[in-house]
């Protein structure tokens, strides 16, 4: 099968890596604070540990920071793999990802907001960070399409 | 790509992913700053380590915190002597230090009455220090001056030579210290009545009008 040259700009895939450490690093963190049990400092916000000791936080019985973890570990790995690979495959996947990450992001605000009544900043900067890995899986994906 | 490459990227990422994970735990686990209590309230309950007089089971607790060079601190001396002498069956009183930095012998006269206090005088040379306060305030000399204290309140002044500079004075000091800025305490003395930050009282009949009301009002 011919391969399909498809560049993707080096800015982009540079930003998604970076996003997804950032996520991964935060989402890390918060799953630190979960295991050890210690309280989350919050400033900017009120409610941090309000959030992330609701029952809300848990999804199928593993909770939010460890789907957090596995998410952008998912997405730095299927970026490098397409840098490594150049696949179109891989590159298809990369938006599918990232649109699943900014949905599920979407509905865990909609839940601080309007279930908990509360907001944790390291959440809120996880949605910030899915939201922006979303308008850059929109950029390859228009690539993709053209 | 050649090998190389690959193996050089993939093996960067692992590493970014292995720092960013110490980072983070490290960051989650570490110890916890204790942040300031916006409030009101003392951030530091009474324990053995205070110097605490009057009633054993108090109805009211009352805490200053202070510097023995602050001419403001000084001034309240007699007036809550007074008052202590009033009600000392009734409230416990104890003194927390509180240096301010541009007094140059806060310091060095609150390690003199902790050193004094290692011998259970502690209250005699509080007592010295406030009295005698213009004496020592800008003298380069203070040390000496408060070495003097210790031998008219009748200490041993070779122990207390030892004691005034030791560790385990300095870092009651600096406890009481680093207690009263996160309790956030903007001026000397504070005075907490059962662990709630008062205003200063303007006169005898102020002070004794809180601590009344304390008293009544559990």
């Amino acid at each position: 099968m011919p391969s399909r040259i498809l560049s993707i700009p080096s800015w982009v895939i540079w930003a998604i890596i970076v996003l997804a450490l950032i996520g991964f690093t935060d989402s890390a963190f918060l799953l630190a604070k979960r295991i050890s049990g210690a309280p989350i400092p919050c400033f900017i916000t009120s409610g941090c540990d309000t959030v992330s000791k609701s029952p809300y936080s848990i999804l199928f019985g593993v909770p939010l920071a460890a789907w957090g973890v596995i998410f952008y570990l998912g997405i730095g790995f299927l970026t490098l793999l397409y840098v490594d690979t150049k696949s179109l495959v891989v590159a298809k996947l990369i938006p599918v990802a990232t649109a699943l990450g900014f949905l599920s992001s979407a509905y865990f605000v909609y839940i601080q907001k309007f279930k908990i009544g509360a907001f944790c900043v390291y959440c809120i900067l996880s949605a910030l960070v899915s939201t922006l890995l979303f308008v850059l899986g929109v950029t390859i994906w228009k690539k993709l399409k053209s | 790509m050649d090998t190389q490459k690959r193996v050089i990227i993939w093996l960067s990422a692992l590493l970014v992913i292995a720092i960013a994970s110490i980072g983070a735990y490290q960051v989650a686990t570490g110890p916890r700053a204790e942040l300031p209590r916006k409030d009101g309230t003392m951030s530091l309950a009474l324990d053995q380590s205070d110097w605490t007089k009057g009633a054993k089971t108090p109805k009211v607790t009352f805490v200053e915190y202070s510097d023995f060079q602050c001419p403001a601190c000084g001034a309240y001396y007699p007036m809550l002597e007074e008052m202590f002498a009033e009600y000392k069956d009734q409230i416990s009183f104890t003194y927390r230090h509180f240096p301010l930095a541009q007094h140059k012998n806060a310091r060095s006269s609150a390690y003199a009455s902790e050193a004094a206090g290692k011998q259970g005088k502690f209250w005699e040379m509080a007592d010295m220090l406030f009295k005698n306060q213009s004496e020592w305030s800008e003298e380069t000399t203070a040390p000496t001056i408060f070495e003097g204290y210790a031998q008219k309140i009748g200490i041993n002044v070779e122990q207390y030579k030892t004691d005034v500079k030791s560790d385990a004075v300095k870092a009651k000091v600096d406890r009481d210290l680093q207690s009263g800025k996160l309790s956030l305490i903007s001026h000397t003395p504070t005075f907490f009545i059962n662990g709630k930050m008062s205003d200063n009282p303007r006169s005898k009949e102020e002070l004794k009008a809180l601590i009344e009301y304390a008293i009544t009002h559990p």
